[in-house]
């Protein structure tokens, strides 16, 4: 359907947002297709929310561009608003309202509305639409936010951690509601979240943020096929260094270990060349930035743009 | 947005519009009685003066406290009403929920602003419209309309103080972003400004005039005067502390001729006051000030909330 | 329903899991000729998984031949693959429980079978594996 979409739902040129204490995104560039579902990954305080704020139009960049379904973000043009969904990490809810009621403010500030569609998903799951927000569960809650953000038919959709607060199976639900909603329609989703299992069965593309930075952007299929852990002699990490990228370095001794991007030939044949799971090379690369930060002379490519 | 405004906002309609109701009923039978009561006192008596019918409108205490009471209008919707409004949006962190739809930021802003200054601004004036035709009555009675709670009560003011304190209510909510801060803040502003324009600021609009006469009580102003304070002199013009020393010339004589002999005695009395005449221009210029007041403080909450990011 | 997993530590991409996974099912004769593949909607609502994996999974065995995505309907088996004999893949079967009976004798773990056999598979591997 949509997984060879030529169009970029999100891009990211330099983006950065500083506030007193600091940088929260810096220089962060990246490019997403549409049609993906792309996880947002990083430590806590990494820049996750601060960059979907800035997509979703509520933050100001201080220094960089973003484009989201072609536009630039910004709460005063009702054709961004309209083509870009958003749900904030605390799940916002006029707690004293119904479901139903939260439908009704959906249908009353979008004049693209899908009555049905919202309606149906809350139906589907069971979700009463009489009651008041504030008596559901997490997980219902999770669930009528993001009718909320999809009824007006958005082109992209931003979650900001929206199942960090759930327990495993509300978690799982919401995850596979979501699923189904991308499998019906055309929509690009954006996912951040600390926790990578959740990431790894839904997403397709993973956007790695290292202290404000996005250090690796890619469809997932490429960093399995192209990241290897590598095995070798000693003589064997001056060729790696040269000719790949080296994520993560934790050689002890003779033997040479690291985690290396591919994009080359194959290294040293008296190397060898192992599979890693996708949670293995998301924390190489977080590991490979603490390194990088506090051992300098290691033999790392720099923190850099992903791609 | 319309939707979103009445769903907001209904309890506070509902709640506002009983309120006046029952206000409007009470005012309405008041004034009538008390126009009714007044006139038959006139005619009865031929030229009535006020001591006559100090106690004519003894039994309507209830209802001349509750309009006194509508001073409290302005910083009640401040607080309760306006502070809330963007606070609460904050409080909840539904600001990134109704943002994030298809209405633009502004658009959202402007409805909420125009509906709740708006509905205030319109509920003061009714209420100072009761209040002012109500008052017609005790204020040819008393000649009082110029000073204290009247001034604040009856005609331009209310109104132009409710402006102030929905403003007042904006800001504090735009700015501190949490809602019993800003209600706090709001009611702690509203009070400081307001009692320090009445004591410094409002006896000088206008120059205030004086007279100056015998030793006594508050010589004869015309009806609608406001006093803005009384000095005794001494026969060497200083103006006479606590402690009054009694010349021994008066110091056995009675006290209705105490007056009398201290007059003799060369103290003098200056009142300062403003009479009927400056009432209308006051009530401009006080008003004025607070409307200016409350376009500083709403372009600051406008441009505070526009730039805000949740 | 048909029980599909998904191993996120194999290394293999999670589409061509899908793709083996209805492959083995169609060998082993659980959907015949002619039978519904589930749909995209009814495996991601199971799995949580993304639906492009589903699609991609589908589209590897359409390209080889063996089911066939008819627009609105569905996806269909459209045969079994060019398989082994069944009599094949019995003495096939046997020779491996054999040699891995012979490797354990020797001392080699599990796990270092495993390595081999998955580096013996590469080794006579297809293109699409190899790094450009």
């Amino acid at each position: 359907m949509t997984a060879a979409d030529a169009t970029v739902a999100i891009e990211a040129d330099g983006l950065g947002k500083r506030y007193r204490r600091g940088w929260a995104v810096e220089d962060c560039s990246f490019r997403l297709p549409a049609g993906r579902v792309c996880g947002l990954v990083g430590a806590n305080g990494a820049g996750k929310s601060t960059l979907i704020r800035m997509l979703a139009g509520l933050a100001r960049p201080t220094a960089g561009r973003a484009a989201v379904d072609g536009r630039a973000p910004d709460g005063n043009d009702p054709e961004f608003l309209r083509s870009v969904g958003y749900l904030a990490q605390d799940v916002p809810l006029y707690p004293r309202w119904t479901a139903r009621a939260h439908l009704a403010l959906g249908a009353a500030l979008n004049p693209a509305w899908d009555q049905d569609l919202a309606r149906d998903r809350l139906d589907l799951l069971g979700i009463p639409l009489d009651q008041r927000v504030e008596q559901l569960s997490g997980g219902m809650r999770a669930q009528v936010a993001l009718a909320v953000a999809i009824g007006k038919r958005p082109r992209v959709l931003l979650l900001d951690e929206p199942v960090a607060a759930l327990d495993p199976l509300a978690r799982r639900e919401f995850l596979a509601s979501l699923a189904v909603l991308m499998a019906g329609h055309d929509l690009t989703v954006l996912l951040s979240s600390h926790l990578l299992p959740d990431l790894e069965r839904i997403c397709d593309h993973l956007v790695v943020l290292v202290e404000g930075r996005a250090v690796l952007a890619d469809d997932v299929d490429e960093i399995i096929r192209t990241h290897k852990l590598v095995r070798g002699p000693e003589s064997a990490r001056r060729a790696l260094a040269r000719r790949h990228r080296v994520v993560d370095d934790d050689s002890a001794g003779p033997v040479a270990s690291a985690v290396v991007r591919l994009q080359g030939p194959e290294p040293d044949p008296a190397c060898e060349l192992h599979d890693l799971s996708l949670e293995d090379i998301v924390l190489a690369y977080l590991a490979g930035a603490r390194a990088a930060r506090t051992v300098p002379d290691l033999a790392l490519a720099g923190a850099g743009e992903g791609r | 947005m319309t939707w979103l405004v009445w769903r907001q906002h209904r309890a506070q309609v509902a709640w506002a519009a009983g309120a006046l109701a029952v206000f409007a009923a009470a005012i309405a039978i008041t004034g009538v009685h008390m126009a009714d009561l007044y006139g038959a006192a006139v005619r009865d008596d031929g030229s009535a003066g006020p001591r006559l019918l100090d106690h004519l409108f003894d039994g309507y205490g209830a209802i001349i406290d509750t309009v006194h009471l509508t001073l409290l209008l302005p910083v009640v919707l401040g607080a309760f009403v306006a502070a809330p409004l963007i606070a609460r949006e904050a409080d909840l962190a539904t600001d990134a929920l109704v943002w994030t739809q298809s209405v633009t930021r502004r658009r959202w802003l402007a409805a909420k602003l125009a509906a709740v200054v708006g509905g205030c601004v319109a509920l003061a004036a009714g209420v100072s419209a009761l209040v002012t035709w109500w008052s017609g009555t005790p204020n040819a009675l008393g000649g009082d309309r110029f000073h204290g709670a009247q001034f604040d009560t009856q005609n331009l003011t209310p109104v132009a103080f409710t402006l102030f304190a929905v403003a007042l209510g904006l800001a504090a909510g735009a700015a501190l972003r949490r809602t019993l801060p800003a209600v706090v803040a709001t009611v702690v502003g509203y009070v400081a400004v307001r009692m320090a324009v009445g004591i410094f600021v409002r006896p000088h609009w206008l120059a205030p005039l004086h007279r100056t006469g015998g030793a006594g009580p508050d010589a004869r102003l015309r009806s609608g005067s406001w006093l803005v304070k009384s000095d005794l002199l001494d026969p060497s013009g200083h103006a006479v502390g606590v402690r009054l020393a009694v010349p021994r010339s008066c110091a056995r004589v009675s006290a209705q001729a105490i007056d009398g002999c201290m007059t003799r005695a060369g103290f003098r009395t200056v009142i300062t006051y403003h009479p009927p005449g400056h009432y209308w221009p006051m009530q401009l210029a006080e008003s004025g000030l607070f409307v200016a007041l409350a376009a500083g403080l709403l372009a600051f909450a406008v441009v505070r909330t526009l730039r805000a990011e949740p | 329903m048909i029980p599909l997993r998904l191993d996120s530590g194999s290394g293999v991409p999670p589409y061509l899991q899908v793709a083996e996974q209805v492959r083995h099912f169609i060998v082993s004769g659980v959907l015949a000729p002619g039978d519904q593949l589930p749909t995209v909607k009814e495996v991601v609502a199971t799995l949580a998984i993304n639906p492009n994996t589903v699609f991609k999974g589908y589209r590897e065995l359409e390209r080889e031949g063996l089911v066939e995505g008819r627009p609105g309907a569905g996806t269909f088996v459209l045969r079994r693959p060019d398989g082994p004999r069944p009599g094949d893949l019995a003495s096939l079967g046997r020779a491996l429980d054999r040699w891995v009976a012979q490797a354990r004798a020797a001392g080699v773990d599990d796990r270092a079978i495993e390595a081999m056999v998955r580096a013996a598979l590469r080794a006579g591997g297809d293109e699409a594996e190899a790094i450009a």
